[in-house]
């Protein structure tokens, strides 16, 4: 569809004020909007003074908040107000967020009474709440209409109103006691009222609700128009699945970015030392850890010595302590996140699925250690490149316990930690990755040096020992 | 801090409840019944098979393909298994095409078959059509429920045609309008066929200037398309510019969650599919294949630091430092690596010049942190060599000249490693392989064999070499 942009652009350049408001008429606004950010100041101030009110306001729904706020004061004033009346009313308001308070109040006093009215109400509510996201654009009815009226209601309101897939049934004080799906009532006859078939155990959300969850409701539920209510059940608004859509995608970013420990914001920095900035704070602590980590080797310094060959494994022992514990973390989140684990019961029996997942794992990849350590201990030897001093039996065996052992443990912690972070009211999937770090390389190492320590160093002594 | 706020209701267990404790069948249909089929879905999931059994036999038909449209199709596959033959293929058939492709394809060939010959004869060439196309491209994840009018009806043969269908039709937000070739000629917003007013004709409502995607396109890019206009349902059109079917924005919703947890899925080294409802078993067979590869990728990491013998065995020292440096250059590595994966799926990464001006950048931000990092972990190895009681260095050895190689390390491996997290994606997405699968054991390993050899031979040069 990049030639509808080229078409675009040539017809903001050429196109006389005449006609230009019918030829950009015909193509989508989202793609006039695109070409908002390559056209220079002169194209755009012509654009803002010749295309009419309701282009324009088409054409902003598609563009950032910050960028729809710079364009608003470009225009005259009674434009600028003609135009956020046109606006869809969460849109709008997401603009009006960006100005300060002063030059939002003379914005607002060019709007529509009904309008300043809504919009004042919405702004208000707090990011990330389910009032962020919501219009106030819904069309609603009374139970006692008859499918007739309710229909003209429908008529009446169709074009001005973004989403007509269902219709609100409130009583005088805004009350909401059902809804009724466009299906349903374009297949009902007159004479009926709208109470006979009206739909009463109605999906709603609250307006103080997590704007994620509220996006994964309607998407577990399929709805395409969710009705936002206050705490006695009054309906304040509607989100539509458009917006939904939306969050949900920037939320599973948010989660995937998080999870790599880096910031949602880092993704879009242009800023080289911003970018370098977000990222340090987590790579600080990695270096703090990282000293402990050196401090508990330095403890095993004599062994390391005299077996210099257990150092080679290193990496694959915390590779494979890191890497298991991660595993189990990322199914763990993506469980907490999908509302798996709300009572003690269910969180018991995750722990210990996750603990007979590492079992079986620490069984299979820790066999497996030891027999691939042993071949290429024996080939090194072989070659020449390394002299063993002992048996590489012994060796492999240890490598091979140790990480059974240390993939059952980083398992578990997998699975704990983000439990427990989370009933700790801390968000897991943001607090859960230096934990889990920590512990594993921690443990991993410990169970390494002393069970090679205990199989090769003292375990033939003593066998020795009582063999003599 | 986004809270993970508890939901007062948690419907599916008290469906498994009903299921249990409900003694007359009477009631528990009836209450079992007037729960949305997403939380009959969740319930079924926690069932022993005798329970869903009775919920099988509660539902009617049309209740239970609904049912089985939220399940994912691999226990949907297991699930349909379960039901009496006829009624198998009387909830395939009821279902979603799409979805029930996703369940018979990931039936055994026998099963797939038997149910196959059950399906009436248009439902077998539908499917047929859907399951030619691949995995990941519109053709799969289209449905064929849908308005199709023509440009010559009148809108009050139209209305009563919607009416009659409205039943059975999900999306009735967007009708579409086809020639005698069954051609896509436009498409009416149910908007404005309600206002219409007899007579007129379809044609005099219908917008000709519609957005339609083919069957081959990725399916990623049609998400993307829906969300950018904001359609409701997207045709999907074959090369001869006939409608085969739509996607609608529900689908899409499903379709970013689901690429989104691949990813996720990857980074973590994760198979996509782990499921909270797998058995123990089960999770372990899916999580071992990466491990198994991890642990083959780190006999090279191994065969590197045999390489280095000479110089770990002169100085044992170095070793405490080793697992600090390999976990900040894998850190470092995967930041990177999320960043450009991120972006490249945001389609940000489109040209050469923001390609190359990205990894650069990256590099950049591997750079800075690297100094930074490089001279705190100077400091700190520095004094921890002086305060730690280690056994015998060699004179030459100072503890300044090894922390001085532990920083001087630092830098370069983050460096590097920032370098190829970015440079990594990149490539594989101009191969045209999932940039994605980077992720895990793979930058891992590419992380840990530079960083050691960064390491080392810095340290067998300035420290054995220069003396």
């Amino acid at each position: 569809m990049n030639e509808n942009i080229d078409d675009i652009v040539r017809i903001i350049k050429e196109a006389s004020p005449g006609t230009i408001q019918d030829e950009l008429e015909s193509y989508h606004p989202s793609d006039v909007a695109e070409c908002f950010s390559i056209i220079n100041d002169e194209d755009e101030m012509h654009l803002l003074i010749t295309l009419n009110h309701h282009l324009l306001a088409a054409i902003f729904a598609h563009l950032k908040p910050k960028k729809v706020s710079k364009l608003l004061l470009k225009v005259d004033k009674p434009k600028a107000g003609r135009i956020l009346d046109a606006m869809e009313r969460d849109d709008a308001t997401d603009v009006l967020k960006m100005f300060s308070a002063q030059t939002r109040k003379a914005l607002l006093a060019t709007t529509d009474d009904n309008v300043k009215v809504e919009l004042e109400s919405l702004i208000h509510y707090p990011e990330e709440t389910a009032g962020s996201i919501m219009t106030t654009d819904y069309i609603d009815i009374h139970k006692d209409m008859d499918v007739k009226d309710a229909m003209k209601v429908l008529v009446k309101n169709s074009e001005s109103t973004q989403g007509i897939q269902r219709l609100f049934v409130l009583d005088d004080n805004k009350f909401l006691e059902g809804i009724v799906e466009l299906k349903t009532l374009i297949q009902a006859r007159s004479p009926r009222k709208v109470e006979d078939f009206m739909f009463t155990d109605v999906i709603t959300a609250k307006v103080n609700d997590d704007v994620e969850n509220v996006a994964r409701l309607m998407q577990n539920y399929g709805i395409y128009l969710l009705p936002i209510v206050n705490e006695s059940n009054q309906l304040l608004g509607v989100i539509t699945m458009d917006d939904a859509a939306d969050i949900l995608d920037m939320e599973t970013d948010e989660d995937y970015a998080r999870f790599a420990s880096i910031s949602k914001e880092d993704s879009i920095n242009k800023n080289v030392w911003r970018s370098a900035l977000h990222r340090l704070p987590w790579l600080t602590l990695l270096l703090a850890v990282g000293m402990i980590v050196s401090a508990i080797i330095s403890g095993f310094e004599a062994t390391i010595e005299q077996i210099t060959v257990l150092v080679f494994f290193l990496p694959l022992v915390l590779d494979m302590c890191g890497n298991t514990g991660t595993q189990s973390l990322a199914v763990t989140v993506r469980g907490i996140s999908r509302q798996h684990y709300q009572d003690s019961e269910s969180r018991k029996k995750h722990v210990i699925k996750e603990i007979k997942v590492g079992a079986l794992n620490g069984l299979g990849i820790g066999g497996l250690s030891f027999i691939t350590s042993g071949i290429f201990l024996i080939i090194v030897d072989l070659l020449g490149i390394i002299t063993l001093t002992y048996p590489p039996f012994l060796i492999s065996f240890s490598i091979g316990l140790s990480v059974g052992l240390a993939l059952i443990i980083s398992t578990a912690f997998g699975a704990i930690v983000p439990l427990t972070l989370n009933r700790l009211n801390f968000d897991p999937a943001v607090a859960s990755g230096p934990f889990i770090t920590t512990m594993s390389d921690v443990f991993g190492l410990l169970i390494y040096f002393v069970v090679a320590g205990i199989i090769i160093l003292w375990l033939p002594e003593f066998i020795a020992g009582i063999g003599g | 801090m986004p809270k993970l706020t508890l939901i007062k209701r948690n419907k599916p267990k008290e469906i498994v409840a009903i299921t249990r404790h409900e003694k007359r069948q009477k009631i528990s249909q009836s209450k079992l019944n007037r729960y949305h089929p997403y939380d009959i879905s969740e319930a079924l999931l926690v069932m022993s098979e005798t329970e869903r059994q009775k919920v099988y036999s509660w539902l009617n038909k049309e209740k239970l393909a609904k049912v089985f449209e939220h399940i994912s199709e691999e226990r949907a596959a297991d699930f349909i298994l379960e039901l009496d033959k006829s009624l198998a293929a009387d909830v395939l058939t009821l279902m979603e095409i799409d979805d029930a492709v996703d369940i018979l394809q990931h039936l055994k060939f026998d099963d797939s078959t038997e149910f196959f010959v059950l399906l009436d004869e248009t439902k077998r060439n539908q499917i047929r059509k859907l399951s030619k196309y691949k995995h990941l491209t519109a053709g799969s994840e289209m449905n064929s429920d849908f308005i199709k009018l023509n440009p010559g009806m009148d809108v009050k043969d139209a209305m009563k045609l919607l009416v009659s269908q409205a039943n059975t039709i999900e999306m009735i937000e967007t009708l579409f309008v086809t020639d005698e070739n069954d051609v896509l000629v436009g498409v009416v917003d149910l908007k404005d066929l309600i206002v219409a007013k007899h007579p007129k004709k379809i044609e005099n409502i219908m917008d000709s200037n519609f957005y339609a995607v083919n069957v081959l396109d990725g399916i990623q890019e049609v998400v993307k398309d829906i969300q950018k206009y904001d359609t409701l349902a997207m045709p999907v059109l074959n090369e001869d510019k006939k409608i085969e079917g739509i996607i609608t924005m529900y689908d899409a919703m499903d379709i970013i969650e689901e690429t989104a947890h691949d990813d996720y899925a990857k980074l973590a080294g994760l198979p996509a599919e782990d499921d909270v409802y797998d058995s123990a078993k089960t999770s372990a067979k899916k999580r071992l294949p990466w491990l198994v590869l991890l642990l083959f990728m780190n006999m090279i990491v191994s065969t590197v630091l045999a390489s280095y013998e000479e110089t770990i065995a002169a100085i044992a020292v170095l070793v405490l430092f080793q697992p600090l440096i390999l976990g900040m250059a894998g850190n470092i590595g995967t930041q990177s690596l999320a960043v450009t994966i991120l972006r490249i799926s945001r389609e940000t990464l489109r040209t050469k010049v923001n390609v190359i001006k990205h990894i650069t950048s990256e590099f950049l931000v591997g750079v800075i942190n690297g100094v930074i990092l490089g001279v705190l972990a100077f400091l700190t190895s520095w004094i921890l060599l002086n305060i730690l009681p280690l056994g015998q260095i060699d004179s030459t050895i100072t503890p300044f000249r090894v922390a001085g190689v532990v920083g001087l390390s630092v830098v370069s491996s983050l460096s590097v490693s920032a370098l190829l997290g970015s440079l990594i994606p990149v490539i594989l997405n101009k191969l045209r392989v999932d940039p994605a699968v980077a992720s895990g054991p793979f930058i891992t390993t590419i992380n840990d064999v530079t960083a050691l050899m960064v390491y080392f031979t810095l340290a067998s040069v300035l420290l054995l070499t220069l003396l």
